[in-house]
């Protein structure tokens, strides 16, 4: 039987007579990496903020480790740690004495764990520096060290890459790898950079429009995202029919542009051009594409699939 | 909640804040002391000027002391929705009502200290500028100590309510409603309590109205002293009731 971290069921939030969120039933799974893909104002961060108590549902149930209600919501929380929006702290103290603030909160035993997750994040050397003054980059780092410094069982990151330099992003990749392999933690992790998070992610829901559109995994993913071939033509109707006629090929889409798309094609890329150009169709450009996560989420919520 | 309020002391006594507030006003005590010993010539003779004059001035800046409560509020709640920090603690699972309980009793610590502080700076500073004698002994014996004790339960009265404040509206709108209640309302009232008794009864309840009468009570009576505790106590448990059940339903940004 599985093991949910998180359920929702009917989860829904209004503001007013707008819905940010509808009706989401999301499950994450222990020990799964949870992609959240939308646009902006598709509901993610809304999920995430009633997930982490910021918010309060209009409707619907939600469950975090198998607890409901206030009080055992509040204490399941415990087991968990956030990142929503931006990173916020205390302008005036320092990143240091930031977590110390917050390692005191939260009950965290010994000085040295301030050290050991600044270190982590490769925050240590900078000495009495306040929040204020750091980088959107640093400001993430912090906000990541914060984060684990509880020893979470489950980690909600909203844009945790978001202003990090190349290597902050493969600094992050690889700690939250880390941290899923090693320590068994849960992640539910939104992020605008969906090459970055087909990196990470062993499961992915779908929001759109307040809408959770569609839950699947990543082997899932993969088997229905698959390559296909893309020709540029002078003659879009004329290559229509030589695909159909010459090459018996029926699952092909034409786009602006001259543009046609072969999907499921079992021969190479070089016999269409040459059947094309054999029956007076010129090919301006052929070429083999791997559909990813960033083309898959553009057909979902445009009604089609690859 | 010790924990959580362990933290607040950690972050307020990390911040200038405290120390700067104290500072300010410790330095005007002192100011006022050497302002009125460099002028004593020119005022009553010494022991009239101890007994009567000091004090007043003292009394008048105890009574004051309510209105600095917000400063002592805002030290504690510390711009939490400005610099959304408080989704932090709130993800964390500690529960509103032990956030907003930490803040409030964190800030009548804080109060505590401010004001003991304070107030020993400026006996400190009478004795060392004006001299001890028996007289002044027995004013402070039996005038001011009185009085402090009556305004303690006011002061804590006014924490509370400019926590409520802080929980529930932006930093400036909660310092403009803080004023509102403590300094307009009481007027409205007065003027209208002749056609509305009703509002001079409500105005007789208020703290700030403790506040005045004690300010200029020569002496404070045992009534006047239960009457100024009942009150700030009953302030303390309203302000925090409202402020707690209208924040645990509130939006944390």
């Amino acid at each position: 039987m599985k093991e949910y971290v998180l359920e929702t069921n009917g989860l829904t939030k209004r503001y007013g007579s707008a819905e940010a969120l509808s009706r989401a039933d999301i499950r994450v799974e222990k020990g799964a990496i949870y992609g959240l893909v939308g646009n902006n104002g598709a509901g993610k961060t809304t999920l995430m903020r009633m997930v982490t108590g910021q918010a309060l549902p209009t409707e619907g149930e939600l469950k975090l480790f198998g607890a409901s209600g206030l009080r055992d919501l509040n204490r399941a929380r415990k087991r968990t740690s956030a990142v929503v929006e931006t990173p916020s702290f205390y302008p005036y103290l320092s990143g240091r004495d930031n977590l110390e603030y917050y390692r005191i909160q939260r009950g965290i035993a010994g000085r040295q764990a301030v050290d050991e997750v600044l270190e982590i994040v490769d925050l240590q050397d900078t000495g009495r520096k306040k929040f204020k003054n750091y980088s959107l980059g640093m400001k993430q780092r912090l906000g990541l060290a914060l984060a684990v410094m509880n020893h979470p069982d489950f980690l909600i990151l909203d844009e945790p890459i978001n202003g990090l330099d190349p290597l902050g992003i493969v600094m992050v990749r690889n700690l939250l790898i880390k941290l899923n392999k090693e320590r068994g933690i849960t992640i539910l992790i939104s992020s605008h950079i969906l090459s970055e998070l087909s990196n990470l992610a062993t499961c992915y829901g779908f929001i759109h429009k307040g809408r959770v559109v569609e839950q699947i995994s990543a082997e899932e993913l993969t088997s229905k995202c698959k390559d296909y071939i893309e020709i540029v033509v002078e003659d879009a109707p004329r290559a229509s029919q030589v695909l159909e006629g010459k090459l018996h090929c029926s699952t092909y889409e034409v786009l602006p542009h001259s543009t046609i798309r072969i999907y499921h094609y079992e021969g190479t890329s070089s016999s269409i051009s040459k059947c094309l150009v054999e029956n007076g169709v010129g090919v301006e450009s052929i070429q083999e594409v791997k559909a990813n996560l960033e083309d898959y989420f553009v057909k979902l919520i445009g009604g089609e699939i690859c | 909640m010790l924990n959580y309020m362990k933290s607040e002391w950690f972050r307020t006594f990390h911040r200038k804040y405290l120390y700067i507030t104290t500072g300010c006003l410790c330095a005007l005590v002192i100011l006022a002391s050497v302002f009125l010993k460099v002028n004593e010539d020119v005022m009553y003779d010494m022991t009239d000027y101890m007994g009567t004059f000091l004090l007043s001035i003292v009394t008048t800046g105890l009574s004051m002391g309510y209105y600095l409560t917000m400063i002592v509020a805002d030290m504690i709640f510390s711009d939490e929705y400005k610099h959304q920090t408080l989704k932090n603690t709130v993800s964390y699972g500690i529960s509103r009502v032990k956030i907003y309980l930490g803040k409030l009793i964190s800030g009548l610590m804080a109060g505590v200290l401010v004001m003991t502080v304070t107030v020993a700076v400026t006996v400190v500073t009478a004795l060392l500028v004006f001299g001890s004698d028996a007289e002044f002994s027995g004013h402070l014996l039996n005038t001011m100590l009185p009085k402090l004790l009556a305004f303690i339960p006011l002061w804590m009265g006014g924490v509370a309510m400019g926590t409520m404040m802080l929980f529930l509206l932006k930093n400036t709108a909660a310092a403009f409603a803080f004023l509102g209640v403590a300094m307009v309302l009481p007027m409205i009232f007065g003027y209208i309590s002749p056609l509305y008794p009703i509002f001079g009864e409500i105005k007789n309840l208020m703290v700030v109205t403790k506040i005045n009468l004690v300010s200029n009570a020569s002496l404070v009576s045992g009534s006047l002293m239960a009457d100024c505790w009942i009150t700030g106590l009953a302030a303390v448990v309203m302000y925090t009731v409202i402020g707690a059940l209208v924040f645990s339903r509130k939006e944390i940004k």
